[in-house]
């Protein structure tokens, strides 16, 4: 039975996702032109700019779609173990979830309108009035507005449970929100429950710093725990900071900050490296990286489990960002090892850990942020990530063979072994991913191209193999643009929400209480390295590291260069912890991905990647006993010829 | 009360430094009155987002890099002009020649000017000897605003666009070959990794303007609202000294680091007059009335 407004609602969503979808599109032509521009030596005005609004563009007009897919990230711990209480828990989840969207697309309407009327302008070359690109952020924003009222209807009025289907069939169990009456009851509660929390918060003493941080945890805790999808809910919880704790109407900076984390140049490889792994997954590369690793991999204790430490590492190398080495290389080896019997844990957990090499290997989008922060030459930052990022890999392929060594029940059977002559043959087959590597590296290290370009060669190089192996139709192309449309619009989410709380955290003063409170212990060295490393691994559950980063830097870098410690070596260990920020609960970016492609539940995945947590926080040992391990390289490069 | 002030810059910035020590002086001339927290390093605002945020009382007071709203008001350029004013004096001069006009332009938006304070001098960086424009013909420039691209344009070179967050990349990799900017800059980056050669050639100082939000400041008590203008024109007399005492040492710091450091030579730096000539005019086509007010001020002196 499907009503008229019900299809026209799911068009609208379609139209929507494939507006981003062509927003995707326009982001590689204009990144590609840019590119190409200066090799010509043509100035393209602006293009990094034009690239930002298409990313947005993508961005926003992919929240509505993404989420009619169910493909926008919550923590489904309770919401799948709620069982006959499914209706309450949900009308819940949607009317706070509304609530923040209604209150994100008011302002999202209101932001290109304010530009229109200050007459704000693109500080870049193309000068452009902002309130052109930003309709798409008041469309965007809206469009999930309608979706998400949508559903509340549909749990309030209809049979369904919204867009989230149960793993588990309810079937044949009693719905206690069945009557009207019950349902009316529940939603009457959820908007009390909200009215109360809005009046309570704004009692608050604002200096009451450890209060601050309690209801900031409490507030987080429980939206994301009750199942509010994790952008939403981080926007709640920072809308909730921004009343209590400072005298402002959050709304109108909500705007500002969203907007620009949204419309940002260097985010713009994001998508370009996600739609590559989508396009990768669908051509025969998976399965050719698999035989031409297999044989030596297989090899090792713990067999073809390696190979999601060395497509990390591999892949880490061409991204720079974990999320995105984690899509294209989870794409591959999630299907394969799973074919091949591995144990679930293993897969998710190596996975989950050996992802976060995305971010310690060159480039990384966090050494940029760090390294403009503290003034250190990103360069040697780079050149330090190295070899610590090669030593952390080379420990989580240990824990692989320390985990057959102990556990040999739980390996499947061996791949069957093959001569040494075939196996070199079998490498063939890697040719092609290799010749991939290369170029988008080569393009980077050549100069043809800037870390972010390199993004758009991937994708380019990703459509030449697979249009060479015969596997690119039209569909699949369609299919792999969607597809990454969709991913991108599920992590812009949570940036925007990230965006959105890093900004009630700075007027909040949070971050910098906490830090002056360390800083106020004049500790040595190896006890500040020990706090520190405390310090961060509780910020990294909320927040996302580049976030954690730029919020403390400010006051984490005069107690370190106070006490002797190297800035290259501080920046290294800084990934290291920011890290393992990626694997936490409950905010975890790897996490999230992990649940958005195998839907496992979050503290699942969580638990996988413990061990891979615990051999971080062993790094961080290794990096305090052997600084030089971080150092020597950029050191070494110095001394060569042409340095002083 | 309690002003938040972004700012985009690192807390050991000089900048910020001087910020602090502004927001410090008014914290104790209007007795606790008045507190300024500043939120270091983009750690609130970005520096891209910081003038609006102040337009619409996001945040009460703000610093931001003014030439950077050029597209908006040509106006908020009229320290970027080069080879216009080409020392600390003569920028302080042309500040100073600016105030009129540019409180008036600001106003319209909501913005009361406090205080500018001055970058070192824009340099030129090459990776090879260079001595007239000449020599320049085909160079990769990195531009990265209207005005950068202009100067390549009127030298010769090939303006290339690379963002701030690419720069050590594009000097590593020879993507850019050239280009022009402070001597601290070239500290932060350790340019000398990629570049043989710096120009002293000052031209121009960029400075970093701090402003207040009007609905803000008409808030404050009349004492309050002394005690903020007098720690502001405490600042900028501060804040112009130290750039000056630093130049010096981002300078030598480049040469010490094995650049070959000089002033331009006799036909460079003609020839540079020439291009600045030729963009001062242009920048008084843009402008109109309000920049031959600043010009006229700048030179009747
Ligand atoms: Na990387
Ligand atoms: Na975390």
């Amino acid at each position: 039975m499907t009503t008229l407004p019900r299809r026209l609602l799911d068009a609208i969503y379609k139209t929507a996702g494939f507006g981003a979808a062509l927003a995707l599109v326009a982001i590689l032509v204009l990144v590609t032109l840019q590119m190409v521009a200066r090799w010509m030596g043509i100035l393209f005005p602006g293009g990094a700019n034009y690239a930002g609004y298409a990313m947005a563009t993508a961005s926003f007009l992919g929240l509505a779609y993404t989420f009619s897919h169910n493909e926008h990230i919550r923590v489904g711990i309770f919401v799948e173990r709620s069982g006959v209480w499914r209706r309450g828990l949900e009308i819940w989840c949607y009317t706070v979830g509304s609530a923040v969207a209604l209150y994100f697309a008011w302002h999202a309407i209101q932001t290109p309108l304010l530009s229109y009327k200050i007459n704000d302008i693109s500080q870049g070359q193309d000068g452009t009035p902002l309130w052109i690109p930003q309709i798409a952020m008041a469309v965007g924003a809206t469009l999930l507005a309608v979706a998400l009222l949508d559903n509340l209807v549909q749990v309030l009025l209809g049979s369904g449970l919204g867009v989230d289907k149960p793993l588990v069939s309810l079937e044949g169990l009693r719905d206690r929100l069945a009557s009207p009456k019950a349902r009316a009851a529940m939603f009457a509660l959820a908007l009390l429950a909200l009215y109360a929390a809005v009046n309570a918060m704004t009692g608050f003493d604002r200096d009451a710093t450890g209060l601050k941080i309690g209801v900031f945890l409490f507030v987080m805790f429980f939206l994301l725990g009750t199942g509010i999808w994790v952008g939403l809910a981080l926007m709640g919880v920072a809308y909730m900071g921004m009343i209590g704790f400072t005298p402002r109407n959050p709304g109108s900076s909500m705007a500002i900050t969203v907007w620009s984390s949204a419309s940002s140049w260097t985010l713009t490889s994001l998508p370009l490296f996600i739609w590559m792994g989508e396009i990768l997954y669908r051509t025969k590369l998976s399965e050719d990286m698999f035989k031409g690793l297999a044989p030596w991999l297989s090899r090792l204790p713990g067999g073809l489990l390696h190979t999601n430490v060395v497509g990390c590492t591999v892949f880490a190398a061409v991204s720079g960002s974990s999320a995105a080495t984690l899509m294209t290389v989870g794409k591959m080896s999630i299907p394969e090892l799973r074919k091949r019997g591995y144990p679930e844990f293993m897969i998710i957990g190596t996975l989950a850990g050996a992802a976060t090499l995305g971010l310690m290997i060159p480039p990384s989008l966090t050494l940029i942020v760090y390294g403009v922060s503290v003034q250190q030459s990103i360069t040697a930052l780079f050149m330090a990530g190295v070899l610590p990022g090669l030593v952390l890999a080379a420990m989580f392929m240990g824990y692989i063979a320390l985990w057959s060594v102990l556990r040999p029940q739980d390996a499947p059977e061996p791949e069957p072994r093959i001569g040494f002559v075939a196996a070199v043959r079998n490498s063939v087959l890697l040719l092609p991913v290799i010749a991939l590597i290369l170029t988008v590296i080569g393009s980077m290290y050549a100069g043809i191209a800037t870390a972010t370009e390199a993004a758009a060669f991937g994708v380019i190089g990703a459509l030449l193999l697979a249009l060479l192996q015969g596997s690119l139709s039209f569909a699949t192309l369609l299919e792999s643009l969607l597809g990454a449309t969709r991913t991108s619009a599920m992590i812009a989410l949570i940036l925007m929400g990230a965006a959105f709380l890093t900004l009630s955290m700075g007027f909040t003063g949070v971050p910098r209480a906490l830090a002056g409170v360390i800083a106020s212990y004049n500790l040595s060295p190896f006890a500040l390295i020990a706090a520190l490393t405390v310090f961060y691994i509780i910020i990294g559950m909320f927040l996302d590291g580049i976030s954690a980063v730029v919020l403390t830097m400010a006051i984490i870098e005069p107690m370190i260069t106070a006490a002797g410690i190297d800035l290259i070596w501080f920046g290294i260990f800084i990934v290291v912890v920011v890290e393992m920020a990626q694997i936490t609960p409950p905010v975890g970016f790897n996490l999230f991905v992990l649940q958005g492609m195998t839907k496992h539940d979050m503290s699942y995945i969580a638990r996988t990647a413990l061990p891979m947590f615990g051999i971080m926080l062993l790094m961080v040992i290794i990096l305090v006993v052997f600084p030089g391990l971080a150092t020597w390289l950029p050191e070494a490069l110095k001394q060569g010829p042409g340095g002083s | 009360e309690t002003w938040n002030m972004p700012t985009a810059y690192p807390a050991d910035n000089y900048h910020t430094e001087n910020a602090q020590m502004f927001a410090d002086d008014v914290a104790s001339c209007s007795n606790g009155d008045l507190e300024i927290v500043i939120h270091a390093g983009g750690s609130l605002f970005k520096g891209d987002e910081i003038k609006r945020a102040v337009q619409l009382g996001e945040a009460e007071i703000g610093e931001r890099l003014l030439s950077a709203h050029a597209n908006e008001n040509p106006i908020f350029a009229y320290d970027s002009v080069p080879f216009l004013a080409t020392s600390f004096e003569a920028s302080d001069k042309l500040r100073d020649a600016a105030v009129p006009t540019l409180s008036k332009v600001m106003a319209e938006q909501n913005l009361m000017l406090l205080y500018s304070v001055p970058w070192p001098a824009q340099g030129m960086y090459f990776d090879k000897e260079i001595n007239s424009v000449a020599d320049m013909a085909g160079i990769k420039f990195r531009a990265y605003n209207a005005t950068t691209a202009r100067v390549a344009e009127l030298s010769g070179m090939v303006p290339t666009q690379i963002e701030a967050a690419d720069l050590k990349q594009a000097l590593a990799t020879g993507v850019v070959a050239a280009m022009i900017s402070s001597g601290s800059t070239g500290v932060d980056e350790s340019v000398w990794e990629d570049m043989s050669h710096f120009y002293d050639v000052k031209a121009w100082l960029p400075r970093n303007t701090i402003f207040a939000n009007i609905d803000a400041f008409n808030a404050l008590s009349p004492e309050v609202q002394k005690c903020v203008t007098e720690s502001a024109d405490a600042a900028k007399v501060r804040g112009s000294a130290k750039a000056a005492e630093l130049a010096g040492g981002f300078v030598a710091k480049l040469a010490e680091n094995g650049m070959t450091v000089s002033g331009p030579g006799e036909q460079l730096a003609a020839d540079l007059t020439g291009i600045g000539d030729t963009m001062t005019a242009e920048w008084l086509d843009s402008t109109g009335d309000d920049g031959e007010a600043i010009i006229d001020a700048y030179k009747a002196e």
